[in-house]
């Protein structure tokens, strides 16, 4: 950086510098977590009432993420879990992504069904991957036990006693969808809320998708819209804290900084143009 | 081949499947009381499953065209640098399909179910996840960088941006509710508007390319132009 002045340094920070300092200001709140306050907002509490108001025996699907966007769903999911099999509801799983036969068996190593009295069969099962994306989505509506022989272990479905009253889509009363990808979370809508509106379509998408969604969720087709990074304010709501509420000091720290560095990327930005003759 | 075999005939299939779906969704009601509906619910439904069975053959299809590149690839390389890379993917490849035709829970014959799990676990999991945490860092060098007041355009991306990461901030959530109000009605409004006319247009746009394709005009999906 020689012949270079703490302007021209302020104002092209090497990347390498950024990453580092963000790295170190994500790891100290998650190994000393600070405490700082966890509001509930809007989006979870909504999201909380869908499926508290879900009536006794209601039937729900889950379509959880894949496994590459796992670490950023983790805490939304687990919390989801949590407060479904508190309740009494049946749930059927659903891979949209070949990877997220794992993801199931990572989110039930962390909520143990037993612990809620849910048996596998009876009160959950897991119809594992279908390829096709919106196709599977249109065959599971239509005609649920040609679209899904057996569950993800090979146990034919006839044999799983809550698949026995599954016929298609008027079975399901909401839809959970938790996904990275724009075409799932829209190809919900677009194959079964436009087909059956009655149904409650509970989306939790990356955060920068939120834009993308919020259309649908204005226009009634969504009833609660998240992003995946409130994990924490829901985990607090139900009384259960996990990774979401550590992850939440860690987004303040490395957020807080980018902040600085925007602040400070500007200001010498505006005082290089202002000593080459006033900004412009 | 004729110009019937490489023409007509997937011009004929695409229009009377696409038909059929079309049908399906404007006539078919969620309480089926004629025979005719019945019968197009059957066929709707049919072909619908036919397509999630030639999606598993593109995940097979997809296996072999990466293979011929990456051979082609090893083929041409001057140097086993070059090669690495390829020979690395063949490996990877061949133990994941190996390891998951004996061991995928659906398989009738799983002799290597941990190890399956495993692999998934222990290899897949930490990768994927890396490859997609590791953009936070590009994305927080690509703000610092794009976040600059040199224009009013690039001033208003400033301010907006600014507030949007505050927003999604949880101490500015606890302790500067203004923001939140901010940003919800930025996102409730202007932003509401501007993706509904994106969206619009695209799918005026959807419509255009499905009739197209419908009545044969569009044949790019055929891979070549007749």
């Amino acid at each position: 950086m020689a012949g270079k002045s703490i302007i021209d340094v302020l104002e092209n920070i090497p990347r390498e510098v950024i990453y580092t300092i963000i790295l170190i200001a994500m790891i100290i709140p998650l190994l000393r977590p600070l405490g700082l306050p966890v509001p509930v907002s809007e989006p979870i509490k909504k999201w909380y009432d869908a499926i508290e108001s879900l009536p006794p025996g209601s039937l729900v699907l889950i379509s959880h993420c894949n496994l590459g966007a796992y670490p950023a769903f983790d805490s939304m999911q687990v919390a989801t879990l949590h407060h479904l099999f508190s309740r009494p509801v049946k749930l059927v799983f659903f891979s949209i992504d070949a990877t997220g036969l794992v993801v199931y068996d990572t989110l039930l190593s962390k909520v143990d069904p037993k612990a809620y009295g849910k048996v596998y069969g009876v009160d959950y099962f897991h119809i594992g991957y279908i390829p096709g994306g919106e196709t599977a989505m249109k065959a599971l509506a239509e005609d649920f036990k040609a679209a899904v022989p057996s569950d993800y272990k090979g146990t034919p479905i006839d044999q799983i006693p809550m698949a026995k009253d599954i016929k298609d889509i008027r079975d399901f009363t909401m839809i959970i969808c938790f996904t990275s990808a724009g075409e799932t979370s829209i190809g919900w809508i677009r194959q079964w809320i436009v087909v059956r509106p009655e149904i409650k379509y509970l989306c939790c998408v990356l955060d920068m998708m939120l834009p993308t969604m919020r259309p649908y969720y204005e226009a009634g087709q969504v009833a609660a819209l998240t992003g995946s990074a409130p994990g924490g304010e829901y985990e607090f709501l139900i009384g259960k804290p996990g990774s979401g509420i550590k992850k939440a000091d860690a987004f303040t720290g490395a957020q807080l900084i980018l902040l600085v560095f925007i602040i400070i990327g500007n200001i010498a930005s505006i005082a290089k143009r202002m000593g080459k003759g006033g900004v412009r | 081949m004729s110009v019937l075999y490489r023409r007509h005939i997937p011009l004929a299939i695409t229009f009377i499947c696409g038909l059929i779906i079309l049908l399906q969704f404007f006539f078919v009601p969620a309480n089926i009381t004629e025979p005719w509906q019945s019968s197009l619910q059957y066929y709707g439904v049919t072909l619908t499953n036919w397509a999630n069975l030639l999606a598993n053959f593109i995940i097979g299809f997809g296996v072999v065209n990466i293979s011929l590149i990456h051979a082609r690839r090893i083929m041409r390389a001057k140097s086993w640098v070059d090669k690495f890379y390829s020979i690395w993917l063949f490996i990877v490849m061949a133990a994941f399909i190996v390891v998951g035709l004996f061991g995928y829970p659906r398989m009738w014959w799983t002799p290597l179910a941990a190890n399956w799990d495993w692999l998934q676990l222990y290899v897949l999991t930490p990768l994927d996840a890396t490859v997609y945490a590791s953009l936070v860092f590009y994305m927080a060098s690509g703000c610092y960088r794009a976040f600059r007041a040199r224009t009013l355009e690039g001033a208003a991306l400033l301010v907006v941006g600014f507030l949007s990461i505050m927003y999604k901030t949880p101490l500015f959530q606890a302790y500067a509710p203004w923001v939140i109000k901010t940003i919800d009605w930025i996102a409730k409004y202007p932003a509401v508007g501007a993706y509904r006319g994106i969206q619009v247009s695209a799918a005026l746009g959807a419509i255009l390319l499905g009739i197209r394709t419908l009545i044969g005009v569009e044949t790019g999906y055929l891979g070549r132009r007749d």
